[in-house]
């Protein structure tokens, strides 16, 4: 992992946003005075509808927006949504995924995560880890269905990522890529990093996460 | 926002719309009538009776919600474009050639682990540039076989929006006849598919 840290503290988090992911969805999020500890090697889920500010809250540990009030401390250290975004990785789509060509191959990108840190795996092995498939490889990520979300956690992972966040998954997507998630938060948490998962019923994330909060006391 | 369960029956203050349910033509008026219906703003839904369109209600793109369908339940409602012979109806499949051979061998369609049993299915012949953009592992052929109507009965709504009017999802294993590999529908700007 590129940052070493224990602790995330969120602090009388106030954000409204307008998250999204291609070929999935977008809609207006907010949440308010939220306040929360996330520790490292473990996975939480946001529970609240969607529009409670579960997938705001990913889109601000990612570092893709800005809080409108409150604090977020690494260690006690106060940091910024850019800081955020240097070791948050948003699951569902990749990493500086566009160049003067196009959109980069899922292989592409994780060999440019490999290079840029000094991560001490190899593609092999990353692919294995995340039992991404040798005929997808090659693929942007659009172009590879479900296996996006295994595929933008293998480049988080090869990038140094510390933190991943899922978007809002509602009932249908969980059940769906219930293995996937499974299996993902399974490796990223034995290798330290903090999960991040929105949704609206916390007995959907029984068997994957550590603990449930949520993400609004009305 | 509604939602209706598998036996059909509402449920208010649901935040996405998931996945096909049937519905009885008046369950479905019923929703259609609704004067509330605005509430449905951020879904896609698209009322059939049989083929025949009754309606739709559009609006921005949602999480998992980008073309949910409702359609009305009905003997003669065997979905927009598949087409049915005594309650068999034609699907296709993008696969690798093995898999095509295994899956005449054994006319079983077999989902992965990873995709918690589910086989996906296509309503039409796809295009090979469908095909890349459904995102199936392997790209090497389609195959066109028969399922028993129903054995794919949800849209699939994880795939490109573009291709979710003939994605299909089933629970597999789903039993399947008159395996046979017809390749990708011949686009007329690529005569390398002409002869498929």
């Amino acid at each position: 992992m590129v940052q070493s840290f224990n602790l995330v503290q969120l602090k009388k988090i106030t954000v409204v946003c307008d998250p999204q992911l291609p070929n999935y969805g977008q809609m207006r999020d907010c949440c308010q005075d939220f306040t929360a500890d996330f520790s490292s090697g473990n996975a939480y889920g946001l529970i609240g509808e969607c529009g409670m500010g579960g997938w705001a809250l990913s889109y601000v540990l990612s570092g893709k927006t800005e809080i409108q009030s409150g604090e977020i401390s690494l260690d006690q250290t106060p940091v910024t949504s850019s800081f955020l975004s240097k070791i948050g990785c948003y699951v569902g789509e990749g990493y500086l995924n566009k160049s003067l060509f196009g959109e980069k191959t899922i292989r592409q990108q994780i060999i440019e995560g490999l290079k840029a840190n000094d991560i001490n795996f190899s593609l092999q092995e990353i692919i294995d880890l995340f039992e991404l498939s040798q005929s997808r490889l090659d693929r942007k990520m659009g172009q590879i269905s479900n296996e996006r979300w295994n595929a933008s956690a293998a480049i988080g992972f090869a990038h140094g990522k510390s933190i991943y966040c899922f978007p809002w998954l509602n009932t249908a997507w969980i059940n769906t890529l219930n293995q996937r998630i499974e299996h993902c938060v399974r490796i990223l948490k034995q290798f330290g990093a903090i999960v991040i998962i929105p949704t609206s019923n916390a007995s959907l994330l029984n068997q994957i996460v550590d603990s449930t909060i949520p993400t609004s006391s009305i | 926002m509604y939602y209706y369960d598998d036996e059909g029956d509402p449920n208010v203050m649901f935040s996405g719309v998931d996945s096909v349910f049937d519905l009885t033509m008046e369950q479905a008026m019923a929703l259609w009538q609704d004067p509330n219906k605005s509430d449905l703003e951020n879904a896609q839904l698209t009322l059939y009776f049989g083929k025949q369109a009754l309606g739709m209600i559009t609006g921005t793109a949602r999480v998992g919600a980008t073309s949910s369908v409702v359609r009305v339940a009905s003997a003669a409602d065997t979905g927009a474009a598949a087409s049915t012979s005594a309650n068999l109806t034609t699907y296709y499949q993008v696969t690798s050639m093995d898999n095509a051979q295994t899956i005449i061998n054994t006319g079983k369609l077999t989902g992965s682990r990873q995709e918690v049993g589910q086989v996906f299915a296509f309503t039409e012949q796809p295009t090979y540039s469908q095909a890349s953009l459904s995102g199936a592992r392997s790209l090497q052929t389609v195959i066109q076989f028969q399922a028993a109507a129903g054995s794919f009965s949800r849209t699939d709504t994880t795939i490109n929006p573009s291709l979710q009017s003939i994605a299909r999802v089933g629970d597999g294993p789903i039993n399947v006849t008159k395996v046979q590999i017809v390749g990708f529908k011949a686009v007329w700007y690529n005569p390398l598919t002409w002869f498929n």
